[in-house]
């Protein structure tokens, strides 16, 4: 009888420890998945300013060449561009549902082109502000057949808000590794043509300064604005 | 009285336990349900009444190449279609030409090019189903004797049970992305069409 008792009674502690290890492991796991960076193994070294002109990329188990960064083109094309005139609000919009960006100044449309948002995990929405932007940088996550390694990324602008860290990396940027704009390709960042990444790059907040440049309180970052859902 | 309420706490138990092991694994392999496949050109001709020649223009996503579709309407009605790169190497190089009734146009995807500009895809809309056409941009055979390859027909002949609805554009320098649907209704799953050995890849994702 008190065998018995003692059987039920280490039944029911055990029930209560599993149930406890089950919602444990599953908030672990949400919360895991809500912080992950955008390149999950180059992280925070995805955040710095990074050229190299010698290594090869890989994506989708393809060997892909990155472009050259010649960085005495950048200073050119400052020059050329010269001081606004137009002093009317920034702000860019991605819509997820037809994987566009608009971008404005005022109400004159700046730019509108397609992207390729977050098919591996998703673009984050809601109401961001550019807090960095770098030249190129070097971006690896995945793992497996998804596993990519990609030198000298373009024109990268990172976005962050209080419920998305700037540590994670979410960035738009350019793109020389896939041609399927309009359709969800990324892990999360919003790949651009390169030709449209440099355009937005050199017309969005803060001002770009030398090839790693900061959002301060006197030059803020363009708001960015991302809604909707990935097809 | 006890007892009942021991094994009614058991059961609970057991219940509460099954549910969070259930909870876990469905939030570890959540599959995501596919939706309508969107498809459409990214350029048209645009005919104006008094004009007999348009032509459409294409850059490359690096801005460093560009393809243009020249039409001419020519006096029997058919339409001349021309296809032609510029680059920073080629001033201008001839790729391809076609007669054609206005049934066969060909047009130029949106993402026509490769990542890595070596080669671009177009779209000729016949009466029955489209064909897709994959060439070089320096105007060289692809493979062996012939300057192109066409990609719907290979598919017929491999996978009967679908039909190619769009392809889309370069998941890679030599990958196509290919979206389908089932023959008999329904969407069909995602390829890859590699140029480099003419083989498809069914992928577990589609690619919408």
């Amino acid at each position: 009888m008190a065998q018995r008792r003692m059987r039920r009674q280490t039944f029911i502690y055990l029930g209560i420890l599993s149930v406890l290890a089950g919602l444990t492991l599953f908030v672990l796991q949400r919360l895991n998945k809500k912080d992950a960076c955008a390149n999950t193994l180059s992280c925070s070294e995805s955040l710095e300013f990074n050229v190299n002109n010698t290594q090869t990329g890989l994506f989708n188990g393809d060997l892909v060449n990155p472009p050259k960064v010649d960085l005495s083109l950048a200073e050119e094309s400052r020059k050329v561009l010269g001081s606004e005139t137009n002093t009317d609000k920034k702000h860019i919009y991605v819509d997820l549902n037809t994987q566009s960006l608009k971008a404005y100044q005022g109400n004159d449309l700046f730019m509108e082109t397609r992207i390729s948002s977050g098919k591996w995990f998703p673009t984050p929405t809601g109401e961001f502000a550019i807090w960095k932007k770098i030249r190129a940088t070097k971006m690896s996550g995945g793992e497996g057949a998804d596993y990519y390694y990609l030198p000298n990324v373009p024109y990268v602008m990172f976005f962050s808000n209080p419920q998305v860290s700037a540590g994670r990396g979410f960035s738009l940027h350019g793109t020389y590794w896939h041609n399927n704009f309009g359709h969800a390709m990324s892990h999360g960042c919003v790949n651009m043509r390169t030709i449209d990444a440099k355009k937005l790059y050199e017309w969005v907040n803060p001002e770009t300064r030398g090839n790693d440049t900061l959002s301060t309180k006197d030059d803020p970052g363009t708001i960015i604005t991302i809604y909707g859902k990935a097809p | 009285m006890v007892k009942r309420r021991n094994n009614l706490l058991s059961l609970f138990t057991i219940f509460a336990g099954i549910l969070a092991a259930v909870l876990v694994f469905w939030g570890a392999f959540k599959v995501r349900e596919g939706v309508k496949e969107r498809t459409g050109q990214a350029s048209n001709s645009v005919w104006e009444t008094d004009n007999k020649a348009t032509e459409i223009n294409i850059l490359s996503p690096d801005g460093k190449v560009s393809l243009t579709l020249k039409n001419i309407k020519t006096n029997d009605g058919l339409i001349d279609q021309t296809l032609l790169i510029s680059s920073d190497e080629n001033n201008l190089t001839q790729i391809f030409t076609q007669n054609s009734t206005t049934g066969g146009l060909l047009t130029i995807p949106y993402n026509t090019f490769s990542p890595d500009n070596k080669y671009f895809f177009i779209r000729k809309n016949k009466a029955d189903e489209p064909e897709y056409l994959v060439m070089r941009t320096d105007g060289k055979n692809l493979r062996g004797d012939t300057k192109s390859v066409e990609i719907y027909g290979l598919f017929k002949e491999k996978y009967k049970d679908f039909k190619i609805t769009d392809i889309t554009g370069w998941a890679g320098p030599t990958l196509t992305v290919i979206n389908t649907d089932l023959k008999n209704g329904g969407a069909g799953p995602s390829f890859w069409f590699d140029l480099s050995n003419h083989s498809f890849i069914r992928l577990s994702t589609r690619f919408n």
